[in-house]
C-alpha cells in the first residue's frame, strides 16, 4: 500500500498542527504508524501546552495594580520632558546671543580699524599726468583729478607738462 | 470594544479616570502573559509598569486602525520582557564569573516563583518544567501561540521575524519540548500521551 510518499517527513513538519500539514504529509499519515504515534504525540503536547500555561496563568499570584506608582512616572517624565525643553531653550537663546555679541565684535572692530589707519587708505603716489604713445592721434593727455583729503598731506603732484609735439612728421621719414 | 475605543479617546485627551479603567482592565491579562515570559512575578510586575508608562506617555501614537489597545500594548509588553529576560542572562553571567574566580556569588539562586510553587498537577507540572528549559525565542512563541492564541502573522510582528520563521519557532519549540519530556519524564509522554493518541487514533 506504499504510495510515493514514502519518505518520513521531518520531526518540525510532524511537530506542526494538523492543519498546516503539507498535503504529502498528510499523505503520508494514512499509511504510516510511526509517523502517525509521533504526531498524535503532538497533538497531545498541544492540548497539554494549551492547558497547562492556563493553568499557570490561573495560580499564579497576580500582583496588586499600582496605578499610583504609574500615574508617578508618567508625571514625571512629563516635568523632565518640560524642564528638558526649558534647558534647551535657554541653552540655544543664551548661545545665540553670544554668536551675535562675538560677531558684531569682530565686524566693528574691522570696520574702525580701516577708519583710523591712514595705511588702509590707497593714496597714489603721484597723479597720473599724461599718457603718451608714439602715434600722435592717440597721444594725448589724461589727468587724474586729486581730491585732498582732510588730515592727510597730499604729496606734491609735479606740474602739468605738455608733451612736445615731434618735429616732423611721421610720413616724412618715409 | 467599543467602550475601549471611547476610553482610549478619553485616555488620550488627557482623562485620569479613562487612563486608569485602562489600566485596570488590561492588568491582569499583561501580567499573566508577562510571568509566563519571565517566571517570576516581581520581574513581570516590573516590565508591566513600564509598558503601561510607555503606552500612557505615548498615546497620541496609537492608531486604532492598525491595532487593538491590547495588540499594542502586547506589543510594548513583549518587547519589555525580551530586554528584562536579556538583563537577566546578563546578570547571571557575571554572577557565574564572580563565582568561577572563587568568589561566593550572592544570592545566585533568586527568589523566583517556581513551578513547585504553583499548584499544577501531573503532566501539567512537567510541561511547565519542561518549558522553562526550552530555548528563549521558541519559548516566546509557544507561548504567544498556546496562551494567546495568535496566529502565526501576529507572532511574526511581536518577535520581529517572517511568518515563516515564527511557524519553525513554535514547531522547533515543541520538538525540543518533547524531547525534554521524554527524558525527564519520559513516562508522562509514553504513558498519558500514547495511550490516550492511540485511544484517539
Amino acid at each position: 500500500m506504499m504510495g510515493t510518499n514514502e519518505i518520513h517527513p521531518g520531526e518540525m513538519e510532524l511537530a506542526c498542527s494538523k492543519s498546516e500539514f503539507e498535503a504529502s504529509t498528510a499523505d503520508h499519515l494514512r499509511w504510516c504508524a510511526r509517523c502517525r504515534s509521533l504526531a498524535a504525540e503532538y497533538r497531545w503536547l498541544d492540548e497539554q501546552l494549551t492547558d497547562a500555561l492556563a493553568s499557570v496563568s490561573e495560580v499564579v499570584p497576580v500582583a496588586r495594580p499600582k496605578w499610583r506608582a504609574v500615574k508617578r512616572r508618567i508625571v514625571a517624565g512629563r516635568q523632565r520632558r518640560i524642564a528638558g525643553w526649558r534647558v534647551s531653550a535657554i541653552a540655544s537663546l543664551t548661545l545665540s546671543i553670544c554668536m551675535l555679541l562675538s560677531i558684531s565684535s569682530v565686524v566693528g572692530a574691522t570696520v574702525a580699524a580701516q577708519l583710523t589707519s591712514p595705511e588702509a587708505v590707497v593714496t597714489p603716489a603721484a597723479a597720473v599726468t599724461a599718457v603718451a604713445s608714439e602715434d600722435p592721434a592717440t597721444s594725448q593727455a589724461t589727468s587724474t583729478p586729486i581730491v585732498p583729503r582732510e588730515g592727510v598731506d597730499t604729496p606734491s603732484a609735479p606740474l602739468l607738462v605738455p608733451i612736445p609735439t615731434p618735429s616732423t612728421p611721421p610720413d616724412a621719414e618715409l | 470594544m467599543q467602550a475601549d475605543t471611547e476610553t482610549i479617546e478619553r485616555a488620550i485627551g488627557g482623562d485620569e479616570a479613562a487612563q486608569r479603567a485602562l489600566y485596570e482592565a488590561h492588568y491582569a491579562a499583561a501580567f499573566r502573559l508577562a510571568y509566563l515570559l519571565l517566571q517570576d512575578t516581581c520581574d513581570a510586575e516590573e516590565v508591566v509598569q513600564d509598558a503601561f508608562v510607555y503606552v500612557f506617555r505615548n498615546l497620541q501614537r496609537y492608531d486604532a486602525e492598525r491595532a487593538s489597545f491590547i495588540g499594542w500594548l502586547r506589543v510594548v509588553l513583549v518587547s519589555r520582557c525580551r530586554n528584562k529576560r536579556r538583563r537577566r542572562q546578563l546578570a547571571t553571567v557575571s554572577l557565574e564569573a564572580l563565582a568561577a574566580a572563587g568568589q561566593p556569588a550572592p544570592d545566585s539562586k533568586p527568589d523566583r516563583d517556581p513551578a513547585d510553587a504553583l499548584e499544577l498537577q501531573g503532566s501539567r507540572q512537567a510541561i511547565w518544567e519542561a518549558l522553562q528549559k526550552v530555548s528563549a525565542g521558541a519559548r516566546e512563541a509557544l507561548i504567544l501561540r498556546y496562551y494567546e492564541g495568535l496566529p502565526y502573522a501576529e507572532i511574526s510582528a511581536l518577535l520581529g521575524c517572517s511568518p515563516d520563521a515564527a511557524r519553525a519557532r513554535v514547531a522547533h519549540g515543541k520538538v525540543q519540548l518533547r524531547r525534554l519530556l521524554v527524558e525527564a519524564a519520559g513516562d508522562v509522554v509514553k504513558d498519558a500521551g500514547i495511550v490516550q493518541a492511540a485511544e484517539v487514533g
